[in-house]
């Protein structure tokens, strides 16, 4: 009672240990024959991520909520000029006799100031107001960023140098990383006029101007700073003058409850939000 | 004896073993090419798509990598430029870059034939992007009310536009010779005695020079 075709268990294992080579084949040949970086620039191959470690300081005892940087940064990556599509922005700090902060967005370039139309009680129930100062805000370029860790199709990744990054054909659009950032650095491209790479529909973000460092110049918006409050540097070059910024005892890290462990420091925050 | 025929039976086994096995081969040469054209071809899709989940990031972290430059640095825009670089970078506006009033370089050097890279505002908004006074600026940087300054004149009348520098204004024949000295009134510790005999307090004339001098103290030569 044996049936018409049989495959008795031994040959099944000889049939399947038979595949086994022309499985590997494609492996073994292409691992022989790597010209592998063949198509990329010059550019590209000279930089290597794992040499870097980028770190980003902000000055809020030099900051005068120019918006340059905004501005330069819109220019430099194609953001869309719409007043919420942002990679960098500046938030003006208004700290009131009683003690609260009112935080509002800086003017955009001469416009009038936009604190005294948008924050509710700046000079109202809350006192007068005792100090103001400007805050640049950018990706913190967090260490362990909670953008990486809710993207259900790891489409935003985080680069041997310390860059988050989004890829913009795995993404979806589903804007939990908007959401699950506590720096609200990321936005969801608007389509319509200018986009970054071109791809509406997107999460998109600061890069540190990537195709910036990695060619060995600033960020566009250091570039434009008029009065040095925002400076890059590599943490990975014990030469960098950054270090000595960093280790300053009025350098501050944003929410450092957290535990997101950003690369972007604040010089004179801490001591004024206080 | 019993050495000799154990020593006999394993050769045995072993060349029919070999033979089995190349029968085998033989027999299935078709199966076994079908079978390897199928598992090469299953292997080369599968390693494809190992590739492309572990190398994403890398090969779009180049993708950032290769974007276009649009802003360039002052030691470039030098080259052409290398007087009003050296006025702007010897002067309280070293540190500004060219492109924080000018715009993006790549516009300029890209563009042909090279487009022409004037600031692209009007001077007084470029001035006071940074000028205007407005809450929360550090005060070791120069504000002014632009209304009160020089009669909210354009900037680039008095001022170099790189190097900042404005020239003293030239002495003004002023048309209240006949008052008292001016230390009758205004003493050291201010003012001292009503105004008398000075022209109505918001002549446009005297408020074109003076009218600043609460916010301008840096400007001792206008009283």
């Amino acid at each position: 009672m044996t049936p018409a075709v049989s495959l008795s268990r031994r040959r099944l294992l000889l049939y399947g240990l038979a595949a086994v080579p022309g499985f590997l084949a494609p492996r073994l040949l292409s691992a022989s024959a790597d010209g592998g970086d063949a198509d990329l620039s010059p550019i590209e191959l000279a930089y290597d991520p794992d040499a870097h470690a980028w770190a980003f300081v902000c000055d809020t005892t030099k900051c005068i909520g120019c918006g340059l940087c905004v501005e330069a940064c819109k220019l430099e990556n194609h953001i869309p000029e719409v007043p919420d599509a942002n990679r960098t922005w500046v938030d003006l700090h208004e700290v009131t006799e009683s003690g609260v902060i009112v935080v509002s967005r800086a003017r955009p370039r001469v416009e009038p100031p936009a604190a005294e139309s948008g924050a509710p009680g700046a000079n109202g129930e809350t006192g007068a107001v005792t100090d103001a100062y400007f805050v640049p805000r950018l990706c913190m370029q967090c260490e362990d960023p909670p953008c990486v860790s809710v993207c259900p199709v790891s489409a935003t990744y985080r680069t041997a140098d310390g860059i988050t990054l989004v890829d913009e054909s795995r993404c979806i659009g589903c804007g939990y990383c908007v959401v699950a950032c506590p720096y609200g650095a990321r936005y969801i491209v608007p389509s319509g006029g200018e986009t970054p790479k071109d791809t509406p529909g997107v999460a998109d973000k600061c890069t540190f101007c990537y195709h910036r460092i990695t060619r060995g110049r600033q960020p566009a918006c250091v570039e434009v700073c008029p009065v040095g409050a925002r400076q890059l540097g590599d943490l990975a070059d014990p030469e960098d003058p950054i270090h000595e910024l960093v280790g300053r005892p009025d350098a501050s890290v944003m929410n450092a409850e957290l535990g997101t462990r950003p690369r972007v420091r604040y010089l004179g925050l801490e001591a004024r939000e206080a | 004896m019993l050495l000799r025929a154990r020593v006999e039976a394993r050769r045995w086994r072993r060349r029919t073993t070999i033979r089995r096995l190349l029968g085998f081969v033989v027999r299935k040469g078709v199966i076994l090419a079908v079978l390897t054209a199928g598992s090469f071809a299953a292997g080369t899709a599968a390693f494809a798509l190992v590739d492309e989940f572990t190398a994403a990031d890398e090969v779009n972290a180049r993708t950032w990598a290769s974007l276009q430059l649009r802003y360039a640095d002052p030691a470039t825009c030098r080259g052409c430029h290398a007087a009003a670089v050296a006025r702007a970078t010897t002067s309280e506006h070293r540190g500004v870059s060219c492109e924080s009033c000018h715009g993006p370089l790549g516009d300029h050097s890209i563009a042909k034939p090279i487009r022409a890279m004037p600031v692209p505002r009007p001077a007084g908004e470029t001035c006071g992007s940074c000028h205007e006074v407005v809450t929360g600026m550090p005060i070791d940087v120069s504000q002014l009310e632009r209304e009160g300054h020089y009669g909210a004149s354009a900037c680039l009348e008095c001022h170099d536009a790189h190097s900042a520098i404005a020239p003293v204004p030239p002495p003004t024949l002023h048309r209240l010779e006949r008052l008292p000295e001016c230390v009758v009134c205004h003493k050291v510790e201010g003012l001292t005695a009503a105004p008398q005999g000075h022209l109505s307090e918001d002549d446009d004339v005297c408020l074109a020079c003076h009218a600043h001098q609460a916010v301008d103290s840096r400007r001792p030569d206008v009283r």
